[in-house]
């Protein structure tokens, strides 16, 4: 073998070789980037409306949803140009531990509601409280929202987060948008009782 | 070639993990009861002052450094990596007499990496989330926290002299230190060294936020701004915004391009840097290897090795031997020695190990980082699998159970990476010895120590030099 041609092999396998060291990166990047563990450190758990659903030491239930164009909140009447919607949910404390819920947000494909009343519920052993958290939302957006409830406390460890479909569909998001109409809505008080 | 590598990594790794699964098992969980000893500590002491809890701390970070540095020694031991350094490197270096003096050597060059990657960021937050909880959000309680941003925002110079005279300190007990060979005083500059970081990441960056705004309010900034019209003017004549193509480029890199790259392939070389440093800062210089390995093959000592040899030992001679000078210039001459010759203690040696490893070819780095990656995988799903074994809960349960499901994640799957460093080390001084001792008439040596099992004579590797 010439001179000439065993150096164009050298460059050749060495070419080859920073070749295949490349595709390595490439293979753990990608192997990294997948199977990195979600980073918003929440336990996403589906549930359905009127049922309840598990929550720490005791269970969280979604109940009625109702919509309007006013808000009867602190004791005046809010207006909105959208829609306004309420939701009942009530938090039961069935286990031996203080429960308690402080983000409640309105999730329409990417878009994310927050409440537009300030709610909260902090419950006691043996006892169950229902509020009603109210949101301002867009009348157009209203296909499959879904309710998300957590305690809004992720500094540290990993957080169960609940998620329920408030049962509007593109099929009857019409009918709902027409029932908002001229519709004053109660922002409501929270209720507690101890459990049976 | 790649193939071979990425077998060596793989059989090599796991053989070695499981030779000395007790003893590795053992080291990490003491060192992980040191890091929560002293983190509780750390927090209740809290009540009785802030400054407390900052001096404490930094001894739970040390354990967990000690319990890493103390498994790499392990595997390498168990390796015999030190035999494939050839001996007249080793002299100058007592690591071997024991474990403070290996401590005392190798602690601040690791703290320097170890700090680079946000583990002392992650520390610190640790700490904050831990006396948030012991206080309550709302609280006349003095946190560490809320003492440095107090110290930043309203002692701001205060805050300065501390990080400054901090400074100072750890540089001249690493002086003592490097004077007197007193084996204490390496781990309290490395104790030292780890509370400057700490001060540093909680309450200098609100120093340098404060900072940042203060620049951004001077009128210079004005001027700047002022004389760029122009060239704004320009490029608004090409339709080209670029400013906009800057900041988009810049993010492009900052948020996608480095992290990816951080994670996938300088992480895996730090570490690997970190093993160098850990098995012997004399093989740091490339330039060093090559010539003692050279040195030792018999009738290579050539003339022009001993001549440089000479002239180094001149060097070396010329400098301590120095007149000392005047006044402003010798303070300045003293500053200059100091400040270089913290960055030579500190990061040189990782510099020099990064050179190490990308000499020893793509083949290894590639397999060597797919392997990495590997280990990684499988931490990350281990992680994934504990998530769904647990659930969600809330913060509570995570301030109980945290640090023993770190634990259990971390136990497997953190051992095996430092297996897979010792032994990736170990191939990459095998390949650079291979490098620059090929030769017809040398012979491939088995590996000494307790490597026997792992020694082979594989037929794709070039023939090497017997050393040490």
């Amino acid at each position: 073998m010439s001179p000439v041609s065993r150096t164009a092999g050298f460059r050749r396998s060495v070419l080859l070789s920073w070749l295949a060291a490349l595709a390595c990166i490439v293979v753990a990047a990608v192997a990294l980037q997948v199977s990195e563990p979600p980073s918003d450190r929440t336990q996403n758990v589906t549930g359905v409306r009127n049922e309840p659903v598990s929550y720490g030491d005791g269970s969280v239930t979604v109940g009625s949803v109702r919509v309007g164009q006013g808000l009867d909140h602190f004791g005046g009447v809010s207006r909105t140009a959208g829609m306004f919607l309420t939701v009942d949910v009530t938090l039961s404390a069935e286990g031996n531990r203080v429960l308690s819920l402080g983000q409640f947000q309105l999730l329409s494909g990417d878009r994310v509601y927050d409440d537009y009343s300030v709610a909260g519920l902090r419950v006691q052993p043996g006892f169950a409280e229902r509020t009603t958290v109210a949101f301002e939302v867009d009348p157009q957006r209203i296909d499959d929202l879904v309710l998300q409830v957590g305690r809004g406390e992720v500094v540290s460890g990993y957080h169960q987060q609940l998620r329920v479909h408030l049962g509007i569909t593109p099929e009857n998001a019409d009918a709902w948008r027409r029932a908002s109409v001229g519709q004053v809505l109660d922002d409501g008080s929270n209720t507690t009782w101890a459990l049976p | 070639m790649l193939w071979t590598d990425l077998r060596i990594l793989v059989t090599d790794t796991g053989r070695l993990w499981w030779r000395l699964l007790p003893t590795l098992l053992a080291i990490w969980v003491l060192g992980w009861l040191g890091r929560r000893l002293f983190s509780t500590l750390a927090v209740l002491a809290g009540d009785l002052s802030p400054w407390l809890t900052m001096i404490i701390f930094p001894l739970g970070i040390l354990s967990e450094l000690v319990a890493i540095v103390l498994i790499l020694q392990a595997c390498g031991r168990e390796l015999g990596i030190r035999s494939l350094i050839p001996s007249s490197e080793l002299v100058h270096d007592d690591r071997d007499a024991g474990v403070a003096r290996l401590l005392a050597i190798t602690l601040l060059p690791f703290i320097g990496i170890y700090a680079a990657f946000g583990y002392i960021n992650d520390a610190a937050y640790s700490l904050y989330v831990q006396q948030l909880t012991r206080y309550g959000v709302i609280s006349d309680a003095p946190t560490v926290l809320g003492l440095l941003n107090g110290l930043a925002t309203q002692h701001t110079w205060r805050l300065l002299m501390i990080v400054v005279t901090l400074y100072v300190a750890r540089r001249l007990l690493d002086l003592a230190h490097e004077q007197t060979g007193w084996r204490p005083l390496g781990v309290i500059v490395a104790l030292l060294e780890t509370f400057f970081i700490l001060l540093v990441v909680m309450g200098g960056v609100r120093v340098w936020q404060l900072g940042k705004i203060w620049i951004l309010d001077r009128a210079f900034v004005r001027w700047i701004e002022t004389a760029l019209n122009p060239l704004e003017q320009f490029f608004a004549l090409l339709r080209l915004n670029l400013p906009d193509l800057v900041v988009r480029l810049y993010d492009f890199v900052v948020d996608e391009v480095w992290p990816v790259l951080a994670d996938t392939l300088v992480q895996p070389l730090a570490w690997l840097a970190v093993a160098a440093i850990i098995y012997g800062s004399n093989v740091m210089s490339l330039a060093d290897l090559n010539r003692t390995v050279r040195d030792r093959l018999p009738g290579t000592v050539s003339e022009r090795s001993a001549r440089r040899a000479a002239r180094r030992t001149a060097r070396r001679a010329g400098r301590q031997e120095r007149p000392p000078g005047r006044g402003l210039r010798r303070v300045g001459t003293e500053a200059k020695e100091a400040f270089f010759g913290d960055v030579d203690d500190k990061y040189l040696p990782t510099f020099h190990a990064l050179r190490l490893v990308i000499r020893s070819g793509p083949a290894f780095l590639g397999s060597f980082v797919l392997v990495y990656a590997a280990v990684r995988t499988l931490g990350n799903y281990l992680q994934t699998s504990l998530r769904l074994v647990t659930g969600g809960h809330d913060l509570d349960f995570w301030l109980v159970y945290d640090p023993l499901i770190e634990l259990i994640r971390t136990l497997p799957v953190e051992l095996l990476r430092l297996c897979l460093l010792a032994v990736a080390f170990r191939r990459c001084l095998e390949l650079f010895g291979q490098r620059y001792t090929a030769g017809p008439v040398q012979t491939l040596p088995p590996v000494s120590g307790g490597g026997e099992q792992f020694a082979r004579a594989d037929p794709s590797d070039r023939p090497t030099a017997a050393m040490g």
